[in-house]
């Protein structure tokens, strides 16, 4: 059944994008602009910055201050409201966990955190941008674990460049090899904790263990037609002058200016459909999500972007004669080698001083310590590393409900004294591909649309356990060259998912035997299909993977249009 | 009147009255204000704690206190609409602690022992409140043990806090903070 004349998206298509997030709106961005006429399907409804963004409403403006209505968050969103911007602002920018059920062990937890509106998870992302190098691309051909990535830094570097200079990309240049520097606006401040526990740091461990302001994809000056950061905080929230990057702000307007952009939300991509005799994609089969109507459409290319998991699922429940294991799937791969980060360990501790100093204006932003394990020496317990992100800060009356005291003098230090400068520590660390970590098709489950519910089925290993210990060690060594008092470290033994960094499920590798996609995000067994999002990576790195996709999307739309004006597609 | 306006007359009423009138008198102007706000979960010796607890914590002064922006109805309304079950109960069970630890001591629950009282009970349990937020395997013993009134305490703390720091007359009126748009960041100004 095809999609009816009265459709709006009815028509014939050069190239269809499924999922509007961080990779679908570049896909976008760059088929359109290269003259292709683009479908892009997304499984949610619009979003109306003027509507729908919160982010200056405070919390008096709120029924539960956001303490949150945590009986209806239990109800419809166990999983989602698990992770921090899921709460009485934002949980409507995360997917309703009994309309879109899924299935782990309850040995095994694994959280999938989703968004299903235009833009996808690009609203609530974390904004943390990093380039990956040699150090990444080569490491699973070294140690051999899992396969060699098809590409290497140089590859990629020219696509790092094309994505930063559009979407703006504020941070310092360091120099350091294991993360390359980009095309940076200017940085924003370190605060004055941050700039003592950098020089202590670069005393204590020289060029080892440098301190950063986080790179983030926040304007630190107006950029192409965008107003800078006005520092009101809570980016997650959505941001009515677009000051960081994300589709609705950027890509899906420049699609939209060339023209040739359809754009349907509420499409929710069921399966690929294929054809046998030219072992092509001919479109996507799909499911009106208010109507339910069946929908059909037809394209010359496909592009999944519907995030590491969607993308396995669609193709999973792709079947076909030829492909009886998911559509282009004769590796066995597809599914398989979940990774995310393990994150959720550190340490934080009491800065003495400086309290006579304070910040202004709320920085939607952090430091960052780039990978130091592994990079020229060798740990003897793990391979591979972590970064580290934090901030110094002071807790203001937060502080409170942890600070003994009661009555007139305490409630007067905590409306007029912002507590002591605090500094924080958490690690994102490596983690390994493996086998036996997939995702697979629920044998009866479905969602509401009728489409099989995924089988998660992803756990931690040796490599990663010694990384959450480490991270709590080293972070130590660090508050200690800072001097601070009163150090803990923490393990919040957060289950895989938490980090919403999933990735791996269609990975990229030079022989079709053990990978889904070649060096161009192109399927070995199916020329027109490509899958960009988190699916493709064959390794996880340490650093917050989206910029990677974005640039990885670009260059797989160029070599795809390459290739279509060639008709080798 | 609406939610706004209600927490303006009660910040407004509360800070003329100390001074004037009796404890007692000033606590029931502070039920008249309330008016509306009649309690849905709390019963009264389970207000008048959770009330007298927030008094003492952060006191009317020179400016509002607690029970001054409606403390006691926020807490009320949490336990009402948005807790579930098992939370809202070991909240209750908290509060029963705090009085027993009371009448253990002073021979009645906490609105009832002598204001000296009141307060070296809640010196005590404040002496024992964590400093930092509970590890997963900490959380996993207070889920499965019955709650102290220093849990309880600890508990209510956090929330009398939160109640009082996110009310409008005090995160706009009194906290030290930046604007809601403050259009810029400096990282190191003086105080």
């Amino acid at each position: 059944m095809a999609a009816s004349r009265s459709d709006p998206a009815a028509g014939e298509y050069d190239a269809i994008v499924v999922g509007s997030g961080i990779s679908g709106g570049w896909a976008a961005k760059e088929l359109t602009e290269k003259g292709l006429k683009t479908l892009l399907l997304e499984a949610g409804p619009p979003i109306v910055p003027s509507r729908d963004y919160v982010e200056h409403v405070q919390a008096y403006s709120l029924p539960y201050r956001g303490y949150g209505n945590l009986k209806k968050l239990h109800a419809e969103q166990p999983i989602q409201s698990q992770t921090g911007a899921c709460n009485e602002w934002g949980a409507k920018f995360f997917v309703n966990d009994i309309e879109n059920p899924y299935e782990y062990d309850a040995q095994a937890p694994f959280t999938w955190i989703r968004g299903r509106h235009v833009g996808g998870r690009s609203i609530m992302w974390g904004r943390q941008v990093y380039r990956w190098s040699d150090l990444d691309f080569e490491a699973n051909a070294k140690e051999g674990i899992g396969v060699d990535w098809p590409i290497r830094y140089a590859d990629i570097d020219p696509w790092y460049s094309h994505v930063e200079k559009f979407i703006g990309v504020s941070g310092q240049a360091e120099g350091l090899a294991q993360l390359p520097d980009g095309e940076f606006l200017p940085p924003m401040q370190l605060n004055c904790a941050e700039t003592h526990v950098q020089a202590a740091m670069a005393k204590r461990f020289g060029r080892e263990r440098v301190l950063t302001i986080g790179r983030c994809a926040i304007l630190t000056r107006p950029h192409l037609g965008r107003a800078a950061c006005h520092y009101c905080g809570p980016c997650e929230r959505g941001c009515i002058t677009a000051s960081y990057f994300s589709s609705i702000g950027s890509t899906l307007p420049a699609a939209h200016r060339t023209g040739r952009l359809t754009l349907r939300p509420n499409t929710v991509v069921a399966s690929v459909t294929y054809d046998e005799r030219s072992a092509r994609a001919t479109g996507v089969r799909a499911v009106d999500a208010e109507t339910m109507a069946t929908l059909e459409f037809r394209a010359r290319l496909v592009f999944l972007c519907a995030s590491a998991l969607e993308s396995a699922r669609i193709l999973l429940n792709s079947k076909t004669p030829r492909f009886p294991q998911g559509l282009a799937n004769s590796s066995g791969q597809l599914g398989r080698n979940v990774m995310d980060h393990c994150f959720g360990a550190g340490a934080n501790g009491t800065l003495p001083g400086m309290e006579d100093h304070k910040t202004f204006g709320n920085r939607p932003n952090g430091i960052y310590v780039p990978r130091f394990r592994n990079v020229t020496g060798k740990h003897g317990k793990f391979v591979r590393g972590y970064g580290f992100q934090g901030a110094g800060f002071r807790r203001n009356w937060v502080r409170g409900a942890q600070t003994q005291g009661l009555g007139a003098e305490f409630k007067q230090a905590l409306l007029r004294d912002l507590g002591p400068w605090r500094f924080d520590l958490g690690g994102f660390g490596e983690c390994l591909p493996r086998e036996e970590n997939y995702v697979a098709l629920h044998p009866t489950l479905k969602d509401k649309w009728g489409i099989p519910a995924l089988r998660i089925q992803c756990t931690y290993g040796p490599n990663e356990r010694e990384i959450i210990k480490d991270m709590q060690l080293s972070a130590t060594e660090i508050l200690e060259a800072a001097g601070a008092k009163d150090i803990e470290t923490f393990n919040d033994e957060l289950p895989p998912g938490m980090c919403i960094h999933e990735m791996g499920t269609a990975r990229m590798g030079r022989d079709p035997k053990t990978s889904v996609l070649n060096a161009w995000n192109q399927a070995h067994d199916v020329p027109n299909l490509f899958v960009t999002d988190g699916a493709c990576m064959s390794s996880s790195g340490n650093q917050n993977p989206s910029i990677t996709y974005m640039a990885l999307t670009a260059r797989a739309c160029d070599y795809a249009v390459e290739q279509l004006k060639r008709r080798d597609l | 009147m609406d939610r706004r306006e209600f927490l303006e007359v009660v910040a407004g009423l509360s800070a003329l009255v100390p001074g004037l009138i009796g404890e007692e008198a000033y606590a029931q102007s502070q039920a008249r204000a309330r008016g509306a706000a009649k309690m849905r979960t709390l019963d009264p010796l389970q207000e008048a704690t959770v009330t007298r607890v927030a008094d003492i914590l952060v006191p009317q002064t020179d400016t509002v206190g607690a029970t001054g922006v409606g403390v006691t109805a926020f807490i009320d309304l949490l336990l009402s609409d948005s807790m579930r079950p098992l939370q809202r109960e070991r909240f209750l069970e908290g509060l029963a602690a705090i009085n027993a630890r009371s009448q253990e001591r002073y021979g009645a629950p906490l609105p009832s022992a002598k204001p000296e009282e009141q307060e070296t009970l809640l010196r005590t349990l404040d002496a024992q409140l964590p400093h930092r937020d509970p590890t997963p395997a900490e959380l996993r013993a207070l889920a499965q043990a019955p709650v102290t009134a220093e849990r309880g305490y600890a508990v209510l703390k956090a929330l009398v806090l939160l109640g009082y720091f996110t009310s409008e007359p005090v995160a706009q009126g009194l906290l030290i903070s930046a604007p809601i748009i403050p259009g810029r960041y400096d990282g190191c100004i003086p105080v």
